[in-house]
């Protein structure tokens, strides 16, 4: 496969169990290398970074659809674990937290750990959690995938206007085509190629 | 229960220094001519020795003494001190109840408080030492532990019930005022090479060099090193444990940016968290088990634990070390996760 995606576009990957999506998000997150062929982020190989780590914490925001929140940790400690490689003070970390978890609506709840928390604010923990060091890049597995309809569509509302106002590029997995259709741009991969890459409006409606 | 084990058995072998260290600096003495390097009890040399050194320029006061630890009545060991009559070892004791013995010859003792109160005496009582009964015509507060566990009588009395006439197991020695310390080692190497039968030594030290002391110094760390070597395995077990059910955990982490260095600081840190409860928890049952050894009959009043601040401190690093050492494996392994990891399950 080969594509490019511009900075600041919404892209759907989209695509049946086993086509390659999560393998594709792992890469492009540093968290797996390929084993052959090359990705490069704003001209340089993801392949050679000195520091992937650095890459992750400071280029990349996650939002997995597991949540993935630590259980010991409140919300807003949740929400600065990105922040700590960052060299920031407790109190700078703690104030930059509150703010995401009340762009996020959450500001009643900063202190209730994730299993007093309902699926869809866990959600937004994650999603403030994504936002933590501004990040040039959200990567987001199945973020809806766990939620009931209408949790899901505040998400993806969330998805929309915090990070579009971010001007973040936004890369989302779903098998979802309602949540695709909310993108700039669908790829549809199949067998780990690319089958698709267009319009969400265009995309072929069976997988 | 490594760490109980340290407080316990080093504080039982650092306490028999401390307990007959106080006993003799109660007494006054600042030198003690011995023949127990090679044990722990002393073995008895001629009384003669004295008159060898008590000439020497420094030596203000000499006294024989003959001691032992024997069984004596219900007190599996006591310890039963022959004191030369009349010698400055008489004066630290402050009588509680009754009197001193009359001369050197009456068939009388004194009881220090808690020898008293192991054999359950009282003044007028008799005690059976050897085959002899005696009357306890006094009990005394000696200032120091071993001193107020100890059985106290005239040395030509305990020297004819032992059957060691003529002999001494040790001289205690007082130096002229001003002597500094330096000048008491010198005294104690010109006692020594004086009296090869015997060897001088500060008092203090004199159980300290014994090969007894040393066999049961290095017995008590012997035993203590295998009980921390099994509280590392634990520990070790633990954070593995640990690691293994938060491998998700520690994936999610590396996957919003932490580095390797930072989880590997993490897992060292709670092990090492990990070692300071487990120490602060083994000093605890180690003071609890030392309290209930010196209760028991074959202890009491022989000796008094060191249980300082110092070695709890110990016991408290060594707890922390533990918990380091144990850490390195678990935090390398977790260091060696892979932080897809995280977008799996």
């Amino acid at each position: 496969m080969d594509f490019q995606i511009r900075e600041g576009e919404f892209v759907a990957i989209v695509g049946p169990s086993g086509s390659g999506k999560t393998t594709l998000l792992q890469m492009l997150g540093a968290l797996d290398q390929p084993t052959a062929g090359t990705l490069k982020y704003r001209g340089k190989s993801l392949l050679d970074l000195p520091d992937p780590a650095a890459y992750r914490a400071h280029e990349i925001g996650f939002i997995f659809q597991a949540f993935h929140l630590l259980p010991t940790f409140t919300a807003i400690e949740n929400v600065q674990i990105p922040m700590f490689e960052n060299h920031q003070s407790r109190a700078a970390r703690k104030t930059r937290a509150l703010e995401l978890l009340k762009a996020v609506g959450l500001e009643q709840r900063v202190n209730h750990f994730p299993a007093k928390l309902s699926g869809g604010e866990r959600q937004r923990v994650a999603i403030a959690r994504s936002l933590a060091n501004s990040p040039s890049v959200l990567l987001a597995d199945e973020p809806t995938g766990n939620l009931d309809s209408e949790s899901a569509k505040h998400i993806l509302d969330l998805i929309t206007s915090l990070h579009f106002d971010r001007r973040m590029t936004r890369i989302l997995i779903t098998h979802d085509m309602s949540v695709a259709s909310r993108a700039s741009r669908a790829i549809q991969m199949k067998d780990g190629q690319v089958v698709f890459d267009g319009d969400p409006a265009k995309l072929p409606r069976h997988e | 229960m490594g760490i109980a084990a340290v407080v316990a058995l080093i504080g039982l072998s650092r306490g028999l220094v401390a307990s007959w260290t106080a006993g003799m600096k109660s007494r006054g003495t600042e030198i003690v001519v011995h023949n127990m390097r090679g044990s722990l009890t002393p073995k008895p040399f001629p009384a003669a020795t004295r008159d060898r050194i008590a000439h020497l320029p420094g030596v203000a006061a000499t006294c024989m003494i003959l001691v032992d630890l024997m069984s004596v009545e219900n007190a599996e060991l006591m310890i039963v001190s022959g004191r030369e009559w009349g010698c400055f070892a008489w004066e630290n004791l402050k009588v509680v109840s009754g009197r001193i013995p009359k001369d050197q010859m009456e068939r009388a003792v004194l009881l220090g408080t808690t020898a008293a109160d192991v054999l359950k005496k009282k003044v007028g009582d008799t005690v059976q030492i050897e085959t002899e009964e005696l009357t306890v015509v006094g009990i005394v507060e000696g200032g120091a532990f071993v001193e107020n566990g100890s059985i106290i009588l005239s040395l030509p009395l305990l020297q004819q019930i032992t059957g060691n006439q003529d002999k001494i197991s040790a001289i205690d020695v007082r130096v002229a005022a001003g002597t500094n310390d330096a000048e008491i080692r010198r005294l104690c190497e010109e006692m020594s090479r004086l009296i090869p039968e015997a060897h001088a030594d500060p008092a203090g030290e004199h159980l300290a060099h014994t090969e007894g002391y040393r066999v049961i110094n290095a017995m008590s760390w012997g035993t203590s090193l295998l009980a921390i070597l099994v509280g590392v395995l634990g520990v070790t077990n633990t954070m593995l444990m640990s690691v293994f059910e938060r491998r998700q955990e520690i994936a999610i982490l590396l996957a919003l940016g932490w580095k390797r260095s930072r989880i590997v600081r993490m897992i060292l840190w709670e092990s090492a968290m990990l070692g300071l409860l487990g120490g602060i928890i083994g000093v605890g049952l180690g003071v609890i088990g030392v309290h209930l050894m010196q209760a028991a009959p074959a202890i009491r009043g022989l000796l008094e634990p060191d249980l300082s601040f110092n070695l709890i401190l110990m016991a408290v690093t060594i707890a922390v070390c533990v918990g380091v050492l144990s850490g390195f494996y678990p935090a390398w392994r977790s260091s060696r996760l892979t932080p897809s990891l995280a977008l799996h399950g």
